[in-house]
């Protein structure tokens, strides 16, 4: 028993592909997240919006919404106004220099090309202006010997933010990272299934007729695979932790049981692509790399908010998806005290690799050949 | 002819595949060219706002008839707020002080606590237009003008607004560069893929050597190599431009639609070389398939095909500046934003396309290099 063990720990490390796919792999997407995300925080704070206001005689008389203009340039930054003449606001519109440009006829008039977050904000100080300006109208008929109108603090912040400080959204690209990492080690449980069933590999005939029972070569080989994934699983934890300084929260056990039952679901995995059908080695690795990619893209590796869609519109596919409960399970950690999404996910994880065994099983038992 | 139909038979090997790679990557592409879309158009999506501990003033009605018509108010239980706030059921939760009102009409200077789904523009918005209520009901309030008044006059008020005018529409396909942009991606992973794959099997060792002793010179088969490999490139560049079509329809056949399918083959005539170039030296299936991993999403995060180039930190853009799809990325971006073709801004872009073959030559030039050193030392 020991020496299959020994051997098959041997012959796992050996092969580079394997040590490639589930653990160089996933640090180098790591690193280059880590690049990419590293500003991201920092440009969704807010911009100074490009504006062209129309320079002309309604404009020069209305000292009011001058100096409106002249306070949000200089005072709070939100626009960066160039005074022009009609046609020189068109052409900075038409060639992108501003986002929009404000012209004063009888009405205020925003000009622009498209529905964004700038043009709204333009269209907002301006509708904002209006309604002052109706309010002070109201004001000074309502009382009609106003003496002096009081005009203090206009844009004073009602609200105050008291959301989780844990608000970073980068985190999740890095949790799917680990949820893709766990199912890449499916080489492993392919590789197992290739060297142990007999119409796969020529290693695995000569194996079968050797004097050890088919399952227990099946059972060593998985075990050493779940032990090198959750080994690499823990180093890749590491390198995210303390190199790239990834927030995983602070509850160690939790995130170590997850890394190790990721890895138990992404071999299970693996064993049912090996089994389910004859194709080449090449061709099952390709599947479980699709399959991975695709799970991992519905989780939101590539664009955050997309497990939040697929959890609205199609959420069977979000229950199903190890990646998206990895995830689900690695935010929970990060963002909640009490464990329950914790556990929830974890379930739903034991579940999933539950039923792949099952599956597998059921193709594999009682197989015996005639001929190969 | 018998190059090339080795070639289909090859492929037909590998047809599952393939056709597996095809279809994820269309259906990645299109998730996210939609999911995109919706994103853009923010305005249109009003903001989930819970609200926690309502009072039953006037004046809190009357902001509470404010908000609904500005956002849509669920209702959900205070333990499961959290929850819906994880579960992105609710942006923006609001928590109104005991004694908002009273404290309010008294200059008292309340705050409203919230928390929010963090980056979300639609709670940003929400919070801009909410504050806008209280504002005004401060500047009456200050004025002492009374609660049952201003209610009033607010909603007046709020009536008042500019008017926006659209000029010349960008041609519609202002979401266009985000399918094209993904394109990184999936055209690179493609192709890459598919190419490697049958290069693989020709050079061989083995083949190679009997394929060298064959009455078909070296040459001739070199170059039906190329055209084959040049018939798969404009296959996946084909299949962009029907997922294009099929996505923004007409918007497509327009002056921004055809630049950006020009960029896109620029783009594809340099996948080309560096498939060629990947699949003539890696004869291990293995390594090429991490190789092509490594390089498409490698390219695709740091050069802007997943996550927009003017959200890129600058010191990423420079590193960026070495791959291909770096100039291919800012050229779709540029395209779509044009409305003006004069000289002066179509120079950048054909100035990016370029460099995009450039690239693509690059990598040719290597090939060959490599090819003649390995010539050399035999």
């Amino acid at each position: 028993m020991s020496h299959i063990f020994i051997n098959q720990f041997k012959i796992c490390l050996k092969k580079k592909s394997l040590i490639f796919w589930t653990l160089i792999f996933p640090i180098a997407l790591g690193t280059f997240f880590n690049l990419a995300f590293s500003n991201i925080d920092e440009s969704e704070k807010f911009k100074t919006i490009d504006i062209a206001v129309v320079n002309n005689e309604k404009f020069n008389e209305n000292e009011s919404f001058k100096e409106l203009i002249r306070a949000l340039s200089t005072d709070e930054e939100i626009f960066n106004p160039q005074y022009v003449n009609l046609e020189e606001a068109k052409s900075l519109l038409d060639n992108n220099k501003i986002k929009g440009y404000i012209l004063l006829e009888e009405k205020i008039k925003v000009f622009v090309k498209e529905n964004g977050l700038s043009q709204t904000i333009i269209k907002s100080v301006v509708d904002n202006f209006y309604q002052v300006g109706s309010a002070v109208n109201h004001i000074i008929l309502d009382k009609q010997n106003l003496k002096n109108l009081v005009m203090e603090d206009l844009n004073r912040n009602y609200f105050k933010d008291v959301s989780n400080e844990k608000v970073s959204s980068i985190v999740t690209y890095f949790y799917t990272l680990i949820g893709m990492a766990c199912l890449y080690g499916g080489v492993f449980g392919i590789k197992a299934v290739i060297d142990s069933e007999s119409n796969l590999s020529k290693k695995a005939a000569r194996v079968n007729v050797s004097p050890v029972h088919k399952f227990k070569l099946l059972l060593v080989s998985l075990v050493v695979a779940l032990i090198i994934q959750f080994t690499e699983n823990l180093i890749l934890l590491g390198y995210l932790i303390n190199i790239l300084k990834i927030d995983f929260g602070n509850q160690t056990l939790p995130l170590i049981i997850l890394a190790g039952a990721g890895s138990f679901a992404g071999i299970s995995m693996g064993v049912l692509i090996g089994l389910s059908n004859k194709k080449s080695e090449d061709t099952k690795v390709g599947i479980l790399m699709s399959v991975t990619m695709a799970l991992s893209f519905l989780a939101g590796m590539m664009i955050k908010n997309m497990r939040e869609l697929v959890d609205k519109n199609i959420p069977i596919l979000g229950q199903i998806n190890p990646v998206s409960m990895i995830t689900k399970a690695l935010y929970s950690l990060y963002y909640y005290d009490d464990l329950n999404i914790y556990f929830q996910n974890l379930f739903s994880l034991i579940i999933f690799t539950f039923v792949m065994i099952t599956i597998s099983y059921i193709i594999l038992r009682r197989k015996k050949y005639d001929s190969i | 002819m018998i190059v090339f139909s080795t070639f289909l038979k090859i492929i037909k090997k590998y047809y599952g595949l393939i056709l597996l790679y095809l279809v994820i990557f269309t259906i990645f592409s299109v998730i996210f060219a939609s999911t995109n879309k919706q994103n853009n158009v923010f305005t249109a999506k009003k903001p989930n706002i819970a609200i926690v501990n309502m009072e039953d003033s006037p004046l809190m009605k009357s902001f509470l008839t404010y908000i609904k018509k500005n956002s849509n108010i669920v209702e959900i239980a205070k333990e499961d707020l959290k929850d819906a706030l994880f579960n992105r059921k609710v942006d923006l939760i609001l928590n109104i002080p005991d004694n908002f009102s009273n404290d309010f009409l008294n200059n008292k200077n309340p705050e409203i606590k919230f928390e929010r789904v963090p980056d979300s523009y639609s709670s940003t918005y929400a919070l801009m237009y909410l504050n806008r209520y209280l504002n005004l009901a401060n500047l009456y309030n200050i004025n002492n003008i009374s609660e049952e008044k201003l209610i009033g006059y607010i909603e007046k008020d709020l009536k008042e607004e500019s008017e926006v005018v659209f000029i010349q529409k960008a041609e519609n396909n202002y979401t266009a560069n985000y399918l094209y942009n993904f394109s990184n991606y999936s055209v690179m992973a493609m192709t890459i893929m598919i190419l490697s794959l049958v290069m693989s099997s020709f050079k061989k060792e083995v083949i190679k050597k009997r394929n060298m002793i064959s009455p078909i010179s070296y040459k001739k088969q070199n170059r039906q190599l190329f055209v084959f490999n040049l018939i798969i490139t404009l296959a996946v560049w084909l299949i962009f431009i029907i997922m294009g079509i099929f996505f923004f329809k007409t918007a497509m056949f327009n002056r921004q639609g055809l630049l950006l399918i020009l960029n896109l083959l620029v783009f594809c005539l340099t996948v080309l070389s560096i498939g060629f170039l990947i699949g003539n030296h890696i004869q291990n299936k293995e390594v090429m398939g991490a190789i092509n991993n490594v390089i498409t999403l490698g390219t695709s995060f740091i050069c802007g095909a997943f996550v927009p180039q003017e959200i890129l930190g600058e010191s990423v853009l420079r590193i960026a500046k070495i791959f291909p799809s770096y100039w291919f990325i800012k050229n779709n971006d540029l395209i779509v934003i044009l409305t003006n073709y004069n000289i002066d801004n179509l120079k950048p872009i054909i100035i990016n396309m370029g460099i995009v073959l450039l690239f693509g030559l690059l990598f040719y030039i290597i090939n060959l290099i490599i090819l003649r050193l390995k010539l050399k030392a035999k």
